[in-house]
């Protein structure tokens, strides 16, 4: 039963993902010359201890084991993808120890979700 | 009979002379030719590739068109390297394992197969490290003035083993700046930047030339960043880069790190657009992409002094 679970959870998932980057592409978007100003964070540490914030180090061993590294502005949650449509935790691990980040791009709402298509992510 | 052995005397001395005459020449009949000697090389020059690595460059003897000719042999001081040899037709050298801060001479002769050898050439240099991206794995970036991201750029940031850009807002960081105000491209010392820094820059010295180069590789020189009448024109200025569009340019810098009195220099190079100018990116965000050749070691201008000798004519 529980294997099922986690097979059903797993499709969904890659559903979502598929359908997320489809959308990104397809969808409408806004755009903004002015940067969006926010931290990198750790999505698991932000959702398990409400913090987020970690170190360069840190966020690269996390991404490269696959965990979410998002951007937290203000209150908000963005997942940060490259204009090629690629998840861009793994770029964006680099600006951890920043105490200030910017990004330009376009920004979007999927399912819920808040997204950004980052054409440039750079420290403040 | 005195008379008799008078003459006798006489033709015993003339003959001893003859005899020790003929037994000169036939011994030691070459000993007053010259060996054969090659001819030097000419035009050495050098560039740092990063904190290790060392690049000469030089034209080849004339000689190597001489039968005689075996290779060309580099001498490095100070330290414990061993000589290298090079094949004739050699004309660029890498050196690693090299230590920034150093000062080495670089002595290269060239050598006959009769065991002559020309007056070796020599240039002094040190390695300089090399900065291609910024702390966060990125390119070096300088932002135009409408842009909320930064157009400042601190030359070495301790804490971050690397350059770093700042906003206005850390103008007490800059040391050199971006300026795209009525349609120009400012570039150069931040001090000379019109912004309104909350503090201002700090002084930053900018060489009255800059050159034009395929990449920093590519720029060598044959004296000191500071050598000669260069030393008296670095100053505090900028340069408009609307007036050129040709090659990559590269400006030679320097400036007192804090708690310095002496200089440390840097070579800084603003890459150009395929596509024209200077600028990368769309409006407001368009920047100047920058690499950095910095000496960490003050008072290491790459070559401490024109020592180079080419005199060998």
């Amino acid at each position: 039963m529980k294997t099922k679970l986690i097979s059903i959870f797993l499709v969904i998932a890659f559903l979502s993902i598929t359908f997320l980057s489809s959308d990104l592409i397809a969808q409408k978007k806004s755009t903004s010359s002015k940067p969006i100003k926010g931290q990198v964070v750790s999505l698991n540490d932000l959702v398990l201890n409400g913090k987020g914030r970690i170190t360069k180090d840190q966020a690269k061993e996390l991404a490269e084991q696959g965990n979410p590294i998002v951007f937290l502005s203000g209150k908000t949650v963005y997942f940060v993808y490259n204009e090629d449509g690629s998840f861009a935790g793994k770029r964006l691990a680099n600006y951890a120890n920043n105490e200030v980040v910017g990004i330009v791009g376009k920004t979007k709402k999927v399912n819920g979700l808040n997204i950004i298509i980052a054409s440039i992510i750079e420290s403040m | 009979m005195f008379k008799n052995f008078k003459t006798y005397l006489i033709a015993l001395f003339g003959f001893g002379f003859i005899l020790s005459a003929c037994t000169e020449n036939t011994t030691n009949p070459t000993d007053n030719t010259p060996k054969p000697k090659p001819s030097p090389i000419s035009n050495l020059m050098a560039t740092s590739k990063d904190d290790k690595t060392v690049i000469l460059k030089f034209t080849n003897s004339p000689s190597e068109t001489d039968t005689l000719f075996k290779d060309y042999e580099l001498v490095i001081s100070p330290g414990t390297y061993a000589p290298m040899y090079f094949p004739k037709g050699t004309n660029q050298v890498t050196i690693s394992n090299l230590q920034e801060g150093i000062i080495y001479t670089f002595s290269i002769a060239a050598r006959y197969t009769n065991d002559s050898v020309s007056i070796p050439v020599s240039i002094s240099w040190s390695p300089a490290t090399r900065f291609v991206k910024n702390k966060n794995n990125d390119a070096i970036r300088l932002y135009e003035t409408a842009s909320d991201f930064p157009s400042g750029l601190r030359l070495f940031s301790p804490s971050d083993n690397a350059p770093r850009t700042y906003r206005v807002v850390d103008g007490a960081e800059w040391d050199l700046g971006l300026n795209t105000r009525n349609n120009k491209i400012i570039f150069g010392s931040a001090t000379k930047i019109d912004y309104n820094y909350p503090t201002k820059p700090q002084p930053t010295q900018v060489l009255n030339q800059y050159f034009e180069a395929d990449s920093l590789n590519a720029v060598f020189d044959s004296q000191a960043m500071n050598a000669g009448a260069r030393d008296a024109n670095y100053a505090e200025r900028t340069f408009d880069l609307t007036t050129v569009n040709t090659k990559n340019l590269v400006f030679y810098v320097r400036k007192y790190e804090p708690g310095q009195t002496r200089y440390n220099y840097a070579k800084v190079m603003i890459k150009k657009n395929p596509s024209g100018g200077y600028l990368f990116g769309t409006s407001p965000n368009r920047y100047i992409e920058l690499e950095i050749s910095y000496q960490s070691k003050p008072d290491v201008p790459y070559a401490k002094t024109s020592a180079i000798s080419q005199n060998n004519k």
